[in-house]
């Protein structure tokens, strides 16, 4: 059925053949959105009546074909005939409902029931029937809709619950494709942006429809904000949301109040937050040909698989994370999603080339994870968008390198020409280095990164470069080089013992009196894990939650920990709560069965906290090397703390 | 020759079984590019050749590469014994 503005909007059409979205909008001083459901309608008018849908130019401008007009005209004068008695959507009775809702929300005197008779064009006992319907809806919200005498209706109840009730027509019209045209465009567009912003800080997604949603919604806490009525939600009791979430919103409520000329006090803060978060905010799972998805483990085994191929850590970009979300949630769900539209073949030729090693890993990446998913994702496409979220999150980490780079600047020329070189290098390159005498030189350069230096220096192993006092191009050339590899070497994992500088402790380090305790008791496998624990949680090295963690892993792979006869290596993940490297040492008085057939019983438990994957490896491979020697495990169990220290410090 | 060793974590046996076979390998003579991973990242990875405990053994079935599993990871005469099997085929 076609409502009066797609009437008009038909009419126009008939009249100038072609209309211009923006502009209808303005001239209807309705949003775009509306017009372009309102054009749907009338694409669907057309199609009932056999004729041609309209013509989309470039998606905003709409026309109609000449030759249709005089059968639309009939049609039209055929429907207004018809609907002559009473305009059509007023047959709606919830539409009506909203309209008296909207009305008696709004005003701020009391309404007469002959001023709603007037202005729905129905009859006073329909009024009294829908009145009587919006009562008990009311009613269940605690809402009273009285009446005074000789004055009029109004609304009685708590403002929340008002509001809520209003919330509830908005949704209810969202659903008939009606609209309570309460904001301008200016005020829409502002809680447009507002909305953008509010959800970019807070990590969040909305969707579609509940942004369109949250649009009135917003201007209807502003505008009864405005009217001077407040909710009167006690700001303690009812947050939602963590401090941090309400701070983001309650900064950004300053634009609103600065907008719409209002103070929005802390309950209103809480009030707005709740109906941000009881938006639909996008799913973490989406449904592939009838089974749930976990976009969340998708995305997770991506970006940790592309890490580690890459030797690259990008594990820790929320923004790439939030990328293929929202990527996936598309590609996955949409089987005609062409992505193909979106590039041309020239430049998916050149991407290819210049990233190709990226390329080839997350081809190899999308490929394992689609058969483990079941989800065929063997698009060259895909793997090329893929590829470029990647690329742009490792630049990402790359500025982020290049900025914290501790740079060393060497002068012998005195202050005025470090200054001077400090200037010129400022201009070419993001870090900020530091102009140091070469008398502390030393003490400095162990923690710097590169050293740029007018004079020559000796016996350093930390990368240098020697310019000219006056920097050339070349030396600007030499040092981009020098700059690049540093940021390379810095961004992939290190690689054993590569990483100057970065302590390795040796195993003597780590075993000490503190960390081994000797002929210890427990009942089983699950109790000797805990004790080793429970030593460098002591020493501060780790949390509970490692501990804990250890114990699950067990659980959860089976007794491989116990690595050798008699020996077991109880270690978790370095995410589990480490926060130092750590190695603990107990010999049980008797042998405990881990379930390990060729290795059980137990007597000698090693918890081993790491940080990384090579930090470590120094003190494990000493470890490794005694633990195959007969006499060095004999020894471990016969003897006390004190003399297997001294035996350690000895090798 | 590029060579996997896995366990549950990939920082705990699956180095110290890293560690050993490129001591044996370098002994034998033989280049091999061998890394560590844990169980749930195989996998992302296309090697010849997987080194594991036999606790892994099940769960490492569905890969089609060779296997070499071990009750033993710091034995590493029994390493290098099944590695020599290995390479002779």
């Amino acid at each position: 059925m076609l409502n009066e503005r797609s009437k008009l909007i038909l009419n126009l059409l008939l009249e100038k053949r072609k209309v211009n979205l923006e502009e209808t909008a303005k001239l209807l001083g309705v949003t775009e959105r509306t017009i372009r459901n309102d054009l749907a309608k009338i694409d669907g008018f057309l199609t009932e009546n056999n004729l041609t849908n309209l013509k989309k130019e470039t998606m905003i401008n709409y026309s109609i074909e000449n030759e249709q007009s005089t059968t639309i005209h009939r049609v039209l004068n055929k429907i207004h005939a018809d609907s002559e008695k009473q305009i059509d959507y007023w047959e709606e009775p919830i539409y009506r409902l909203g309209f008296l809702y909207n009305k008696l929300f709004w005003s701020e005197q009391r309404i007469t029931i002959e001023s709603l008779e007037k202005e729905l064009f129905v009859s006073r006992s329909t009024i009294n029937n829908d009145l009587k319907k919006l009562k008990n809806m009311a009613k269940e919200m605690s809402i009273d809709i009285l009446f005074e005498k000789n004055k009029g209706l109004y609304l009685l109840g708590k403002e929340e619950k008002l509001r809520i009730l209003y919330f509830h027509f908005i949704d209810l019209f969202e659903q008939y494709n009606y609209n309570l045209e309460i904001s301008n465009d200016d005020e829409a567009a502002i809680l447009t942006y507002w909305i953008r912003k509010v959800e970019e800080e807070l990590m969040i997604e909305i969707s579609y429809s509940s942004f369109q949603r949250l649009i009135p919604i917003m201007r209807t806490i502003t505008g009864r904000i405005q009217q001077g009525k407040k909710v009167t939600i006690n700001s303690k009791n009812l947050n939602p949301k963590s401090s941090y979430e309400m701070d983001i919103i309650d900064n950004n409520c300053v634009i609103l109040e600065k907008y719409f000329n209002i103070i929005i006090p802390p309950s209103e803060v809480v009030f707005i937050s709740k109906q941000i978060y009881r938006s639909n905010l996008i799913k973490n799972e989406v449904v592939y040909q009838g089974y749930q998805v976990n976009l969340d483990i998708i995305v997770n085994s991506c970006i940790k698989e592309i890490s580690k191929l890459l030797k690259i850590d990008l594990t820790l970009d929320k923004e790439l994370f939030k990328h293929l979300a929202l990527h996936f949630q598309t590609t996955i769900t949409k089987d005609d999603y062409e992505i193909a539209h979106l590039i041309t073949k020239e430049t998916f030729k050149d991407i290819k080339a210049v990233h190709e090693h990226i390329y080839t890993v997350v081809k190899r990446v999308m490929q394992d994870i689609g058969r483990r998913e079941h989800i065929p994702f063997n698009n060259e496409m895909e793997w090329l968008f893929i590829t470029l979220h990647i690329v742009s999150s490792i630049e990402k980490i790359k500025d982020r390198i290049a900025e914290e780079l501790n740079v060393i600047l060497i002068c012998h020329m005195g202050i005025g020409t470090s200054q001077f070189l400090k200037y010129q290098l400022n201009h070419y390159f993001k870090f900020k280095p530091r102009i140091v005498t070469k008398k502390i030189l030393s003490e400095e350069a162990n923690k710097a990164d590169m050293i740029i230096s007018t004079i020559h220096l000796q016996d350093f192993n930390i990368p240098y470069i020697q310019v000219t006092p006056y920097v050339t191009e070349v030396d600007i050339k030499n040092i981009q080089r020098l700059e690049k590899q540093i940021i390379e070497e810095k961004i992939t994992f290190q690689e054993e013992g590569v990483w100057k500088g970065r302590s390795e402790p040796m195993l003597k380090d780590l075993l000490t009196e503190e960390t081994i305790e000797t002929k210890v008791s427990v009942n089983d496998w699950e109790e000797a894990i805990i004790y080793s624990g429970k030593i460098l949680e002591k020493t501060g090295v780790i949390t509970n939650e490692y501990t804990q963690a250890m114990v699950e892993a067990v659980k959860n792979f089976g007794p491989y920990i116990v690595i050798a006869p008699r020996i077991a290596l109880a270690h978790a993940s370095s995410k589990d709560g480490v926060h130092q490297i750590g190695m603990s040492l107990i010999t049980l008085d008797e042998g405990v069965e881990f379930g390990n057939k060729d290795n059980d019983p137990v007597r000698i438990v090693i918890c081993l906290a790491a940080i990384d994957h090579h930090t470590h490896l120094k003190a494990l491979s000493e470890l490794v090397e005694e633990l195959n020697n007969e006499e060095f495990v004999n020894m471990l169990l016969h003897s006390d703390k004190e003399e297997i220290v001294k035996v350690i410090n000895q090798k | 020759m590029k060579i996997l060793t896995v366990c549950g974590m990939g920082s705990g046996s699956s180095l110290i079984l890293k560690m050993n076979v490129e001591e044996v390998l370098s002994g034998l003579g033989k280049d091999a590019e061998v890394e560590a991973c844990d169980i749930g990242s195989v996998a992302g990875h296309q090697v010849d050749l997987l080194i594991s405990t036999k606790e892994f053994g099940d769960q490492l079935e569905e890969f089609t590469a060779d296997k070499i599993l071990v009750s033993n990871v710091v034995d590493k005469s029994d390493i290098e014994q099944q590695l020599k099997d290995y390479l002779a085929k």
